[in-house]
């Protein structure tokens, strides 16, 4: 096949949210292709905190997860683009994002990787709470021992305002 | 006309449900639900202080934008995924 010519067939794409742990191993394995040279992928990761718990608008946000994937694979000619997010309760240390791109060469597919989780971020309806420790039946406490109140306990994680722009992400896919 | 407006995160938590039923005037747009919403004693304050954008049947729709009746609204506080 020529170069820059992908496969007749078009892009592996493949988008979800779910519920349950995601596997980078799985993810990779569905946009790996005889006509990729380059396979990219990244994971967003739950840090510093006991757990998030993750809310979505459902619908939109697997509708808006999977044009997003179609958009950035035509964007950027890749071979397979793969995105998933996790809803509901993430543990520390597990991953709450992932997604891989894969195409010829590498400069496409590290572009396509990181416009796929940027623009997640930005337009997918999805807002994450911290719990910074879980209460047992005593009350439970915070990370420097100190006692937590229900109340106090969890927050809301302060996010951007939709977009930078979805609108004119819209508009730039026509 | 009615519409459904669906409510995330502290929005939802303040108002103690996931939607509401809103009865709106003909020609109504989106600017005219985000102000009819922020009428609710509950909501008010949030309503005030958050940059909210409306979804209009699942996509992301412009303050001028017009409402039918049965039309599915989402008011999307700033988003945290990832």
């Amino acid at each position: 096949m020529p170069e820059g010519i992908r496969a007749p067939s078009g892009p592996k794409l493949h988008a979800r949210l779910t519920a349950d742990p995601l596997s980078l191993d799985a993810l990779a394995a569905l946009v790996k292709s005889p006509h990729a040279g380059a396979l990219v992928t990244f994971q967003g990761t739950t840090r510093s905190v006991a757990r998030l718990e993750y809310e979505s608008y459902t619908e939109m946000a697997a509708e808006r997860i999977a044009t997003i994937v179609a958009e950035v694979a035509d964007r950027y000619r890749l071979e397979g683009a793969a995105a998933e997010h996790r809803v509901g309760s993430v543990p520390l240390g597990e991953s709450s994002v992932i997604v891989a791109a894969s195409a010829a060469h590498r400069g496409e597919a590290f572009a396509g990787a990181r416009e796929l989780i940027d623009r997640i971020k930005a337009e997918a309806p999805i807002w994450k709470r911290e719990i910074r420790a879980e209460l047992g039946a005593t009350g439970g406490q915070g990370i420097r021992g100190e006692p937590l109140s229900p109340e106090g306990q969890s927050h809301w994680v302060a996010g951007e305002p939709p977009g930078a722009n979805p609108l004119a992400a819209a508009e730039l896919s026509d | 006309m009615v519409v459904t407006i669906r409510l995330f995160a502290m929005l939802r938590e303040r108002a103690g449900q996931g939607s509401l039923r809103l009865e709106l005037g003909e020609g109504a747009t989106v600017h005219d639900a985000i102000a009819a919403v922020g009428q609710r004693a509950d909501l008010r304050q949030l309503v005030a202080d958050l940059p909210l954008v409306m979804a209009v049947n699942r996509a992301y729709a412009a303050a001028e934008t017009p409402l039918h009746e049965g039309d599915e609204l989402a008011l999307i506080p700033p988003l945290s995924g990832g």
